[in-house]
């Protein structure tokens, strides 16, 4: 085997195995419970491939041209269906991802505080990476040729798809933190609210209160007036003599 | 003659052949998976051996996954 062809092998049985193991998960956690198919028909297209180069290596094909052209090709042709194969499972764990995250967090998405505290890099870092990678993904997907090192791009990917997949586990773990810090948060809301109607009632009562006592007050005090000056003098008291002096100067 | 080898061929006529023949002969393409393609597997579950979830329909038909694409991507994230 050529360092070239050795070369595709390893590959093509990197990305083969990066696509598998992204099936077998999005299979258990496709919340429909459902497959999807299109990866199988790349990697039965990539079988098919295999199959050719390897039938010319073992001598079973003699109608090819020149043997090692036809089997380097073969691999090439293979590889790319093994990467078209990798995209179109990481466009769908994207998918599974996202529903997961999203219901998870879905009691939480009023109170994002909550979210904040008990996962710090979740707006940081998580979200939008999530948001990202959807897009560069279906990007990857709708290129028709390849181009570059496509294991490079393919690790570079998988890199953060199996970040996202870490959180994504991980998440469950944080649930009751999420419910702990919701019904705390719930309770000092509730007891708030209890706190602000007890105040307005008893501004209320306050109110009636001293609004009462002012009206007894003031009933006390007629009584007390009534009772202590009980005749008021019916005529205007007569001016005295220095006052009628005064008058007449003036007049 | 030579093989080309560059491209995968057409589907192969509707005839009995010698493995040789087929070596570079592409498989038929099954296009666009639809509810017929359901219904056709769910029917014929019985006679082949195979993935319970394909016999029982449990896959996503091309129009079902691009909706439920589309539908999960419209959802905003927490």
């Amino acid at each position: 085997m050529s360092p070239e062809e050795s070369e595709l092998w390893r590959k093509i049985v990197i990305i083969h195995n990066h696509a598998k193991a992204h099936l077998i998960y999005c299979e258990e956690a496709d919340l429909n419970q459902k497959t999807f198919l299109q990866p199988w028909n790349e990697l039965r297209n990539a079988l098919e491939h295999i199959i050719r180069a390897k039938a010319c290596a073992v001598g079973l094909n003699h109608l090819v041209g020149d043997p090692a052209d036809y089997q380097r090709a073969n691999l090439d042709k293979a590889l790319g269906h093994e990467y078209r194969a990798y995209f179109d499972v990481c466009d769908w764990l994207t998918v599974v991802l996202r529903q997961r995250i999203r219901e998870t967090l879905a009691p939480y998405t009023e109170h994002p505080e909550i979210i904040r505290e008990v996962i710090p890099n979740y707006y940081a870092d998580i979200r939008p990476a999530l948001e990202k990678l959807t897009q560069q993904i279906a990007d990857v997907r709708t290129r028709k040729d390849i181009k570059g090192d496509v294991l490079e791009e393919v690790e570079q990917y998988n890199k953060i798809v199996l970040e996202l997949k870490t959180f994504a586990d991980d998440l469950s773990s944080k649930v009751p933190s999420l419910i702990e810090l919701k019904a705390a948060k719930v309770a000092a809301h509730e007891k708030n609210v209890k706190l602000e109607q007890y105040k307005g009632r008893l501004g209320l009562r306050n109110a009636i209160i001293v609004g009462l006592l002012t009206v007894a007050v003031g009933a006390a005090i007629t009584v007390w007036r009534i009772r202590t000056f009980p005749e008021r003098p019916a005529t205007i008291p007569p001016m005295s003599e220095q006052a009628a002096e005064t008058a007449k100067i003036q007049k | 003659m030579a093989a080309s080898h560059n491209t995968l061929r057409e589907p192969a006529q509707p005839a009995v052949r010698g493995w040789h023949d087929v070596i570079d002969v592409a498989f038929p393409s099954f296009g666009d998976v639809t509810d017929a393609t359901k219904t056709m597997t769910s029917e014929h579950s019985q006679r082949f051996r195979g993935s319970v979830r394909l016999a029982t329909g449990r896959f996503y038909t091309s129009l079902e996954y691009e909706t439920m694409r589309k539908e999960e991507l419209a959802k905003p994230l927490p």
